[in-house]
């Protein structure tokens, strides 16, 4: 795995997540859904990295996730923060549904990366979901986070999943374009995933 | 020491402390990421607010726009002016009817009179003495009814239809009225100073001619007292005395007593037609 090109475009990826809300949020009733370039860059690392190398890229992504996610305070008077740790974990559950599937999958297709993009992504968010309602469980913590309805919460981030689904087609052509050699190292073998 | 660090325990050490790190209050996990999180938005900077600008001018209307958007208000604005101006003439009217209502609930001499609300939806042109009502013979009216407003005299109803009907004002040129001038006391007036009234040419004043008019004076109220009038319209007033003068055919010897209705008969809004006891019960029973 070629670190340096995965950083390059994993900032690329976050930074067109962060400066490109606004124009492409759609408002659904539930919130706005926006696409997620950065769960599509996982997704391509999944389909051709080594497992090692997907797992800790998917934890990057994830925290970087977390760290750009902004949550309300239970106290209404403290400004909005973040919680690292429950889009990290849910990226690395992602990680190993993605390394269980690929085996299965057309990597060069967009459509099959469209549709895995699909799947893992709802893997992510269903983990990311049960660990942020899990806070507000009396045990262990108790508090949960101010305005969160796990109704509304599912279905913004479902439609948010068919948003980066659709978004994954031209991005994933994109992405084909580049020679996979480019990430990884082919010393290293990495046409024969090792799970 | 070093053979027990692998990738896959450090991976299994971070995900515990994260799974940790989700757990915890925000008073505790905000401060945790906040460093980190500034870092990244901060090294993210550059190019993300460039395309937030980028998106910002394709999302929001240039500054034309704006302008059309500030008329806009201007007009929304005018628009709920005039709601409100008419939600303040509708609540004004249903004052005036309240205390309409009032006035007539607290004169014994109306205790069993029903009264029908109508709406004024026509005043003929040029002054004519008659209005038109938005209420007909399907609401029970029927012609020469007496119509009222509060305590005042304003006609009877000249024609009704099913669902209009048109009132012949008291104040009809030609029109001669029986009235009894008493002193405006309340309650019940005293038995007052019986007259026939004969209406001005132009029609605004109420000349009473074969009247003592000794026993007048300016602001008496001229009830009505007129046989051929229902007997449940005589508590109301035809007008208030306004003045005493010489007859202009006998000055010396006879005065003749002004009087005009109190409140213009041509800009009222809302009225009410007496429905005779007798009639109550069945609307659409003959009048005598």
């Amino acid at each position: 795995m070629r670190w340096l090109f995965f950083a390059i475009f994993a900032y690329l990826a976050l930074a067109l997540d962060l400066g490109l809300r606004s124009l492409l949020a759609i408002d659904a009733g539930v919130g706005p859904i926006t696409p997620s370039l950065t769960l599509i860059l996982a997704v391509y690392v999944g389909l051709w990295a080594p497992s090692r190398a997907v797992a800790w890229a998917f934890l990057i992504l994830g925290a970087a996730t977390d760290l750009l996610s902004f949550w309300p305070a239970s106290d209404p008077g403290q400004p909005l923060g973040n919680i690292l740790g429950p889009t990290a974990l849910a990226y690395l559950v992602g990680a190993y549904a993605i390394i269980q599937i690929r085996g299965f999958v057309y990597r060069e297709s967009t459509l099959a990366m469209a549709v895995v993009a699909f799947g893992v992504g709802a893997v992510i968010h269903l983990v990311a979901m049960l660990l942020l309602t899990l806070r507000g469980l009396p045990f262990p913590l108790g508090e949960p986070i101010p305005n969160w309805h796990v109704a509304d919460e599912f279905i913004r981030r479902f439609l948010s999943l068919l948003y980066t689904a659709v978004a994954a087609v031209p991005v994933g052509m994109a992405f084909n374009r580049i020679y996979p050699g480019a990430w990884i190292d082919p010393l290293k073998g990495a046409h024969t995933f090792r799970r | 020491m070093l053979r027990l660090i692998n990738q896959k325990r450090v991976l299994i050490l971070l995900a515990g402390l994260l799974l940790v790190s989700s757990f915890l209050p925000s008073r505790l996990a905000f401060p945790l990421a906040a460093g980190p999180a500034h870092t990244l938005i901060l090294f993210l900077a550059p190019p993300s607010d460039v395309l937030k600008r980028i998106g910002d001018r394709v999302r929001r209307p240039p500054l034309d726009a704006a302008h059309e958007d500030a008329a806009q208000v201007r007009r929304d604005r005018d628009k709920l002016l005039q709601y409100s101006r008419r939600l303040e003439q509708e609540v004004f009217e249903a004052r005036q009817a309240i205390d309409q209502l009032t006035r007539m609930s607290r004169n014994p001499e109306l205790a069993g009179i029903k009264f029908i609300p109508a709406s004024v939806t026509a005043w003929p042109p040029g002054g004519a003495p008659a209005l038109e009502l938005n209420r007909g013979s399907r609401d029970g009216l029927e012609p020469g009814m007496v119509v009222v407003s509060d305590m005042n005299l304003v006609g009877t109803l000249a024609q009704v239809g099913p669902m209009s009907a048109t009132v012949r004002l008291v104040n009809t040129p030609g029109s001669v009225v029986g009235v009894r001038i008493v002193p405006p006391v309340a309650g019940p007036a005293g038995p007052g100073v019986v007259a026939r009234a004969t209406v001005s040419p132009n029609g605004q004043e109420f000349w009473a001619e074969s009247v003592d008019a000794d026993k007048v004076k300016p602001g008496d109220l001229a009830h009505l007292d007129d046989k051929l009038l229902p007997p449940e319209a005589r508590a109301f007033v035809v007008g208030r005395v306004s003045r005493i003068e010489p007859l202009p055919q006998d000055p010396l010897l006879r005065r003749r007593v002004v009087f005009s209705p109190i409140e213009s008969l041509v800009h009222l809004g809302q009225v009410f037609v007496i429905m005779p006891v007798r009639a109550q019960g069945n609307p659409l029973a003959p009048n005598r």
